[in-house]
């Protein structure tokens, strides 16, 4: 335990005898997500800055909550290496702890996977102040539950997460983007092929273009790329779609993850994405969740919404999620209600 | 959180509390297929690690998730222990049958339920086998990634449980990176869905949680894979090298170069040896050391990668060098790798499957440590290697007959295991801790760690009942064990040597 994790435990032991919850804060790139806790006593970690251990031939890094993502961004491309899940680096603000709670992966999520799947071992202090350990530094770890995946999303609610050790992979030789226009539907089913390509790893579409990014060595991307036609863009256009900024002008975000080729919201989507699974809506004028029935869930990304923000949960797993935050913090002092109000 | 007392009742194996001969009425009632003969009993005895066994006092075979629910649910009520068999090959106890309980087998449910083309998945029932999953994709140009060597025979139900890996995890990830969606049974007998065939889901990834969680939480009843598109072209390579080091270094540097191997594997002489004699799989008998490299992509990428790959092995002087392209070529170096295992089987009347993880540049100190310990105990050892992600297999050969054997087996494997955590890696990276490992889940953890472990345990299962006694060890028995957590990494210490 490093000195600052111990003056963690001990700052969450007084917020304990007080019984005052916080608001855990890293860099406040995502505040906008989930309910509102402005009203709590913030808890910054933007303190606990730093790598702990990079081993690129391990393809293994260890990195400190409140290091921002941008910074281990660039130092994993000093030796040719990423985060294979693309997340939103907000201006440089989003910390590693922030970006594991709120568990968001960009445009390669459907290729390469989502941040809990690249997560091998995390460190938190719970809501009873005890540091804890789980996971490790290597890639295969099956021993006790898999309590570092569970704190991947968890937006805060489990505990405060310090430590966070990640597979990296190898940054592909080379990309390239080509855009094409397309009729909506006939985009559509070209996403469902182009997803048996191992070279595509991000597909979108917007404004009746179909994106799709080709990565892998050289001469295959161009090969490929060429193959597909339509003219070549920027990497920026997938920057901006995992850090929102193409959707500023929304006041109302709603993020609806479905799958691939579910008929919800094909047309009133403005962007979509992951290879048809990630679709927005912007200022739509209703609450997509009520039409939503089985397999997916939309969450409002930022907007005025005075109940929860994200889908709700009923039956089993809600009375899990109960449990769980019991076990985790049972006083409720660590982003209470942050998700639902019901926990 | 309960307390300490609270917390060591719960945990502790639950009391039935009806007899055995009203319970047994209870369930042929609820479940037509129903085992209590002796020697039918037999079959389900153990799982894969033979050496413990228990004859359960019930097999129950249900043929509908309905059936799972009413017996699930009849358990919960009489507290009457529940353990949940796959196919019986995990090597860790975890299907090991409880002595007053049911055995809950999943053979029945092995249907193919739905095969989706668009969202590439396919919805199957617990009990289908691992490889069945690819063979019914297989004309659709598609497969399931994980492939655990014994993917003919264990089952996905058994994978899930167990978070099972392949020689193909360095890429394409673990069994829990490969499944969207569970159906399970809650102990309560209810049942209910995790995850989704979106890509996430709203609250907390259960889905995660649910994965190598050993049977201990719910009775998974149907799961919803990933499909992946078979690659179009795969290159397998077979390197020799005369010293265990340098091919150890040599993986970290095919990583170096920029590659991402499908399959990165590596044995050492003895798994080669025996391996050859075994399937005659063209092996170089005479090397220290091999490693099975597999790239895969279209013809482009390969010829790309190949070319690193290349380099590499000629810089770190790997001799022989054999390239498979074709089917047959490649199917006959993994046969060799595949069929390890058994191959090291005939060596010995019995072995252990040692399951460490450790950090790849340990490799050289770690296996150096296995040869003396080797020594120590006077048993041999063979290691096959998932070199890519750091996932040892130490075949400890012994002769269970001879107690004495036995015993010293085990404990040499107790020794590999306190080794794997001091160096910074795991007691298990894919076969589970089951009963096997129980006693080193104390070394791994402290004590605030294992008892979240069973708080989280107590969540989903309030009676205890769901597979008693494995994976997470109570406090007392941790006391009773009498060694001291370690903390490996980096903690002020970690200079100092531990044993
Ligand atoms: C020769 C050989 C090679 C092997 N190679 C590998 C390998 O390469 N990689 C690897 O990871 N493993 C390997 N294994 C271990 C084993 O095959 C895996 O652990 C496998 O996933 C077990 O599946 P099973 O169906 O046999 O499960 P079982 O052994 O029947 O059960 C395993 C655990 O899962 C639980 N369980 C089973 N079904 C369910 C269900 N439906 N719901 C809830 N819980 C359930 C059981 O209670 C038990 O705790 C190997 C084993 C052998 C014998």
């Amino acid at each position: 335990m490093t000195g600052l994790t111990v003056a963690l435990t001990n700052i969450i032991e007084q917020i304990k005898q007080a019984q005052q919850p916080v608001n855990i804060k890293g860099g406040g790139s995502k505040q906008f997500l989930g309910n509102d806790l402005g009203h709590l006593q913030p808890l910054a970690v933007q303190a606990l800055n730093g790598v702990v251990r990079y081993e690129p031939t391990e393809l293994v890094l260890q990195v400190q909550a409140g290091t921002p993502v941008q910074d281990v961004i660039e130092l994993l491309d000093t030796e040719g290496q990423m985060l294979a899940f693309e997340p939103p680096v907000f201006d440089g603000q989003a910390t590693i702890g922030g970006m594991v709670a709120a568990g968001i992966s960009g445009s390669r999520r459907p290729y390469s996977g989502a941040v809990r799947d690249y997560i091998l071992g995390v460190d938190i202090v719970t809501g009873l102040g005890e540091h804890l350990s789980f996971g490790g530094q290597v890639i295969k770890n099956v021993a006790g539950y898999d309590v570092s995946r569970l704190l991947a999303g968890s937006m805060g609610c489990l505990g405060v997460i310090t430590e966070v050790s990640f597979k990296v992979l190898p940054k592909p030789e080379f990309e390239q983007t080509q855009a094409i226009e397309l009729d909506r539907s006939v985009a559509l089913q070209q996403m469902f092929s182009l997803a048996r390509s191992s070279t595509v790893t991000a597909c979108a579409f917007y404004n009746n273009q179909l994106y799709i990014r080709f990565s892998g060595m050289l001469s295959s991307v161009q090969a490929e790329a060429a193959e597909f036609g339509g003219e070549t863009v920027g990497a920026g256009f997938w920057h901006s779609i995992d850090n929102l900024t193409l959707f500023k002008a929304a006041k109302n975000l709603w993020r609806i993850s479905v799958a691939p080729n579910s008929p919800h919201f094909v047309d009133e989507a403005v962007l979509i994405d992951w290879g048809g699974a990630q679709r927005w809506l912007l200022d739509p004028g209703f609450d997509p969740r009520e039409k939503l029935t089985q397999n997916g869930h939309a969450v409002l990304v930022w907007g005025s919404q005075t109940e929860d923000k994200f889908q709700p949960i009923e039956g089993v797993p809600l009375t899990l999620h109960k449990g769980l935050k019991k076990q985790f913090d049972p006083d409720a002092l660590l982003n209470p209600n942050k998700m639902y109000q019901a926990f | 959180m309960e307390s300490a007392e609270q917390f060591e009742k719960s945990s502790a194996e639950p009391d039935a509390n009806c007899s055995p001969i009203e319970f047994e009425q209870q369930l042929r009632l609820v479940c037509a297929q129903v085992i209590t003969d002796k020697a039918r009993l037999r079959v389900y005895e153990s799982d894969g690690l033979s050496v413990k066994r228990t004859l359960p006092r019930y097999v129950a075979l249900p043929g509908t998730v309905t059936e799972v629910q009413a017996i699930v649910g009849l358990c919960f009520q009489y507290q009457v222990p529940l353990v949940a068999r796959g196919a019986g090959t995990g090597l860790s106890g975890g299907a090991m049958p409880h002595a007053k309980g049911v055995l809950l087998s999943l053979a029945r449910f092995n249907r193919i339920l739905k095969v989706d083309q668009d969202n590439l998945l396919a919805h199957v029932e617990p009990g289908v086998t691992n490889l069945a999953i690819s063979d019914a994709v297989k004309s659709l140009g598609l497969y399931y990634a994980p492939d655990p060597s014994s993917q003919i025979a264990c089952t996905i139900g058994g994978n899930v449980a167990e978070n099972s890996g392949g020689v193909h995890c360095l890429k394409y990830g673990l069994t829990v990176h490969n499944v969207r969606k569970l159906k399970i049974v809650s102990p309560e007998g209810e049942l209910y869905e995790v995850g989704s065939e979106a890509y996430d889901s709203a609250g907390f990834d259960l889905l995660a949680l649910l994965h190598g969680s050993e049977g201990m939480l719910g009775i998974v009843v149907e799961v919803v894979v990933q499909l992946l598109p078979q690659p179009k072209d795969i290159v397998v390579v077979l390197a020799g090298f005369d010293s265990v080091t340098v091919a150890g270094n040599t993986v970290g540097d095919i990583i170096n170069a920029g590659l991402l191997p499908a399959g990165l594997e590596m044995m050492d002489k003895l798994a080669i040896g025996a391996a050859e004699a075994f399937v005659h799989a063209g092996y170089p008998v005479e090397a220290e050391a091999l490693l099975i490299i597999e790239l895969d992509g279209n013809q482009m990428e390969i010829d790309a990668q190949l070319e690193k790959l290349r380099a590499v092995l000629n810089e770190a002087g790997a001799n022989p060098v054999r390239i498979a392209r074709d089917e047959a070529d490649r199917q006959q170096i993994w046969l060799g790798r595949k069929s390890a295992f058994p191959a090291v089987g005939r060596l010995a009347p019995d072995y252990f499957c040692m399951d460490g993880t450790i950090p790849r540049r340990e490799l050289a100190e770690v296996l150096s440590q296995i040869a003396l310990l080797a020594d120590k105990y006077q048993l041999q050892v063979a290691n096959v290697f998932h070199a890519g992600d750091g996932n040892l297999h130490p075949l400890i050969l012994f002769d269970a007959n001879n107690l004495s054997a036995l015993h010293k087996a085990e404990q040499f494997g107790a020794e590999i295991l306190t080794l794997c955590i001091a160096k910074g890696g795991t007691i298990t990276g894919e076969h589970g801790v089951g009963v096997e490992k129980i006693d080193q889940m104390c070394l791994q953890f402290n004590e605030a760690e294992l008892k979240l472990f069973h708080g989280i345990k107590a969540v989903f299962d309030t009676r205890g009942f769901l597979n008693p006694g494995k994976a997470i060890p109570t406090l007392n028995r941790c006391a009773e064990f009498g060694a001291m957590h370690i903390h490996a990494g980096n903690d002020k210490f970690s200079h100092l040597e531990r044993f």
